[in-house]
């Protein structure tokens, strides 16, 4: 384990605003050393892991997949159960991140590539569904890592970070991202109060920048990249944060704008393509700080459960010794133990749902309940 | 800036886009509002929408269309738009048989969740693909004919019967709306008239 001071010192060293060489040899001392509370650090400091051939060592190790061989999936591609939805998504991929002059064949490479990668993973957990933006994930680090790494890497992601998308339903995404309004209303009430006041309001507007990592709404490799930096190294609702930000970040616009769910919905879907990242993490981070997941939880009364990736995170991964591989089994079991929960809206235990739901028998036992009492006072009184 | 303050229009239509996902959802609402094609289309993931403002009978109608996205998960969210559409293209494409057969399914939804009398038109994409054919206009047509809607087969890509779709489409839906209902004192009911669309409302929270 990092001692203390060690981060302190990376801390110390970070905040006199390194330059990319220096950021590079902190970076380099901090992998030598195994440090991985050092590396979250740095990638939540200006300019991330740097470049991709940084990335190329760091992501592995924050991700526990560093020493990590899988086959490649390459038989049977028909048999998964989301194969066609896939091949669907996967013929539409690509082309925007990559360089404007890039070849077909070059592109059906990568194609066939991606769709390995996803079928790798989910045809080894066949509890985790496909869905639309899992494949935009998938292109980044296959763009970033290369084929083998990024299968290494792609099944300790869709296991310990976005498991909660990869349900049956789209119901525990939507959990997560109900969580946005709760936060904003943590961080600015006023700006909270203005979505409020737009009727029936959700935010749908954010799902993809959520699901995806942002990197279904960003074209620049290299920026999706720096913003994989700071979320691989942070917990699982990381993405709602940064979706905060970006709302915080518009909200001069926000407010001249007329309160109808179309307006405001048509404006907020647009991620900002002159978005200043760096601030937009910053502010992210400084709102996990003040304002961990439990918290936000608490006070939105809207509790993600005991299995969601965003409350296990810290026992299940981010706890985990550099050396030590994490369960691939854990998920399922997790799952298994809590199934009831997992679909339910707002998660494991909410008092008004629980109410609604045991609704047919509050009313058998409040039935018994009422001509027990009306025949005892019957009895008492000598009616009969 | 991104709001509709200086947009200048009579009447606001709002439409619907449905249909399984890569059918060409999203080409379709791409030529028709912006004129282009671009074979290197993602997913839609979530919902938005485009706008294009058309002229019928000398009236300025502002058409919002909504774009959806295919996969069966996102369903929830699609059919929470139904209930404010005026108007649902029910999209499938020519060369993919399920897509097609998925049409039957996608009307139950319409039926479900949707306004009553809702204008609908059956729209069978990629017709250019003929090589890849596999649902005939025939059997387009009988589909339509058995739910009484209206039908066209279109390309995005080669530009072939997108306008009309829209415009068919609009058309329906002001005779249904706005003819009748000027016909009577009352306000006609689901579609927003904007009589002076230079003083919209002010701002969000505009203090």
């Amino acid at each position: 384990m990092p001692s203390p001071s060690a981060v302190e010192h990376v801390r110390k060293r970070t905040a006199k605003r390194p330059t990319k060489h220096s950021k590079t040899r902190l970076i380099n001392e901090a992998v030598a050393a195994g440090n991985l509370e050092a590396l979250r650090t740095l990638a939540a400091s200006k300019g991330g892991f740097v470049n991709h051939s940084i990335r190329r060592k760091v992501w592995p190790l924050l991700l526990h997949s560093a020493n990590k061989q899988r086959e490649m999936f390459s038989e049977g591609a028909d048999e998964q159960r989301d194969a066609s939805q896939i091949a669907l998504d996967v013929n539409r991929s690509l082309a925007h991140l990559l360089q404007p002059d890039t070849g077909e064949t070059r592109l059906e490479t990568l194609r066939k590539e991606l769709s390995n990668l996803l079928l790798t993973v989910l045809s080894r957990h066949s509890y985790l569904h496909y869905y639309q933006g899992f494949h935009d994930v998938a292109s980044v680090l296959l763009l970033v890592l290369k084929p083998t790494l990024a299968s290494a890497c792609l099944e300790p992601l869709a296991l310990f970070y976005l498991r909660d998308f990869m349900a049956p339903s789209l119901q525990s995404s939507m959990n997560q991202i109900s969580l946005l309004f709760p936060l904003i209303a943590l961080v600015s009430p006023a700006t909270h109060e203005c979505l409020s006041s737009i009727e029936g309001f959700l935010p749908y507007f954010c799902l993809s920048w959520v699901i995806t990592w942002y990197s279904h709404d960003i074209d620049d490799l290299s920026r999706i990249a720096r913003l994989f930096d700071f979320l691989i190294a942070s917990n699982p609702l990381m993405p709602v944060y940064l979706a905060a930000a970006v709302v915080l970040s518009q909200n001069e616009q926000l407010v001249e704008l007329e309160a109808e769910y179309s307006t405001v919905h048509h404006f907020l879907s647009k991620f900002p393509s002159d978005a200043n990242l760096e601030m937009l993490i910053k502010q992210a981070y400084n709102m996990y700080k003040l304002h961990p997941p439990e918290a936000v939880q608490k006070s939105a009364k809207l509790p993600l459960g005991r299995a969601s990736v965003v409350n296990r995170f810290k026992v299940d991964f981010e706890r985990l010794p550099l050396t030590q591989e994490y369960d691939d089994q854990l998920p399922q079991k997790l799952l298994n133990q809590h199934v009831r929960e997992v679909e339910k809206p707002g998660g494991h235990y909410h008092p008004d749902r629980w109410v609604l739901a045991n609704a047919r028998h509050l009313a058998w036992i409040s039935a018994f309940a009422a001509t027990s009492v009306i025949a005892w006072y019957a009895y008492q009184t000598g009616y009969t | 800036m991104a709001t509709s303050k200086s947009a200048s229009y009579d009447y606001l239509i709002k439409l619907l886009l449905i249909g399984d996902s890569g059918v060409g959802k999203s080409c379709l609402l791409l030529r028709f509002s912006d004129d282009s094609f671009t074979p290197s289309f993602i997913t839609t993931i979530g919902i938005d929408f485009k706008i294009r403002t058309i002229e019928l009978d000398g009236k300025r109608i502002k058409l919002q269309i909504w774009d959806t996205a295919g996969q069966e998960r996102f369903r929830t969210i699609t059919t929470a738009y139904y209930r404010g559409a005026m108007g649902i293209l029910l999209t499938y494409d020519v060369t993919d048989e399920r897509s097609f057969n998925n049409i039957r399914n996608w009307i139950r939804n319409i039926e479900q969740h949707a306004s009553e009398g809702v204008n609908k038109i059956l729209v069978g994409n990629k017709c250019d693909m003929l090589e890849k054919k596999v649902i005939s206009k025939e059997q387009g047509q009988a589909l339509a004919d058995e739910f009484k809607i209206k039908f066209l087969e279109t390309s995005a890509k080669s530009n072939i019967g997108v306008e009309e779709a829209f415009f068919t489409l609009a058309r329906d839906i002001k005779k249904r709306l706005i003819d009748t209902a000027s016909e009577k004192p009352e306000k006609p009911s689901g579609v927003t008239v904007n009589p002076e669309p230079a003083n919209r409302q002010a701002g969000c929270c505009g203090k």
